[in-house]
C-alpha cells in the first residue's frame, strides 16, 4: 500500500512547509463528505501518530491514517493548473466518479 | 460610450467601440453588479504584470456543466464584447456577458489561497446550492 506524490507536487509541498517554517511533511486524510460521499483532506503534519502509515516521496513525508489508507491506497497527488486556478488533484485508482471541481451551483 | 459601472477607486477607460445591443438581461436599476475583493485585485494586477498586457481583463462566465448544473469559469480575455458589462476596480477591470450576468449579479469575486491550492471564488446569492469544491469522489 502507499500513496505518492509528482515532482511538481513535491515542489509546492516544501514550498508550503517553507512558507509555514518548517513541519514533518503533509497528512493525507478522508472525510465523508461532498457530493460524490468522500473528500480529501490535507493538512501539515508535525509528528506521526501511533495508527499513521508514513510514506516517502520525492523527498517529502506523507502521512495517512490507517482508515484512510484503503480509500487512497494507489493515490499520486499532482499539483495543476486549471485556467487561472492551480491546486493539489488526487489521481486516485479507488475513485469511481470524481466531483468536476466545484466551481458548479444550481440555481 | 463607455459601458463601463465604476466602483470606488476606480481607475479609469475600458470601453466598448460600439451601442450595445438590446441585452436579455437588464441589470436592475440601483444593484450592485458585483463585489470584487481587493485580493482578486492584487493577485489579478500580479498576473497582469506577469503577462505583460495592460489590456486584458478579468472575465468571469458561467456555462452549463459540473455536478449542480452551472459552473463558473475565470479567463484573462483582451477583447470586451458589446453584451458585456464591465467593472472597474483599483487597476483592474472585470468583464462579465450579459447571459452570464443574470445568474451572478450581486455575486462576490474573491480569491482564495490555502494549502490545497489557490483560486478565484465566488459567492453568489443567486445560487440555491453549491458543489462543495471538488476534492470528493465516490468508491
Amino acid at each position: 500500500m502507499s500513496v505518492s506524490v509528482t515532482p511538481k507536487a513535491a515542489r509546492q509541498i516544501r514550498k508550503a512547509l517553507d512558507q509555514r517554517g518548517g513541519g514533518f511533511g503533509l497528512r493525507v486524510a478522508i472525510k465523508t463528505s461532498g457530493c460524490s460521499g468522500y473528500a480529501y483532506a490535507l493538512e501539515f503534519a508535525e509528528t506521526p501518530s501511533p495508527d499513521d502509515l508514513q510514506f516517502e516521496s520525492e523527498g517529502v513525508h506523507l502521512l495517512v491514517d490507517a482508515k484512510s489508507l484503503p480509500l487512497v491506497d494507489g493515490t499520486e497527488l499532482d499539483w495543476v493548473r486549471e485556467g487561472l486556478n492551480e491546486g493539489f488533484k488526487f489521481n486516485n485508482p479507488n475513485a469511481t466518479a470524481n466531483c468536476g471541481c466545484g466551481e458548479s451551483f444550481a440555481v | 460610450m463607455s459601458s463601463c459601472q465604476s466602483q470606488p477607486n476606480a481607475a479609469s477607460s475600458c470601453s466598448t467601440g460600439a451601442m450595445p445591443p438590446a441585452a436579455p438581461f437588464v441589470l436592475p436599476e440601483g444593484a450592485t453588479p458585483l463585489n470584487v475583493s481587493d485580493a482578486v485585485v492584487s493577485k489579478v494586477g500580479a498576473m497582469l504584470a506577469e503577462e505583460g498586457d495592460p489590456n486584458l481583463k478579468l472575465r468571469i462566465f458561467v456555462t452549463g456543466g459540473g455536478c449542480s448544473g452551472f459552473q463558473y469559469g475565470f479567463a484573462f480575455d483582451d477583447v470586451t464584447k458589446d453584451d458585456d458589462l464591465c467593472v472597474e476596480v483599483g487597476a483592474i477591470s472585470v468583464l462579465v456577458d450579459s447571459s452570464s450576468l443574470q445568474y451572478v449579479v450581486g455575486a462576490e469575486i474573491d480569491y482564495e489561497e490555502s494549502l490545497e491550492g489557490s483560486r478565484f471564488v465566488i459567492r453568489n446569492p443567486n445560487a440555491a446550492s453549491t458543489c462543495g469544491c471538488g476534492s470528493s469522489f465516490s468508491v
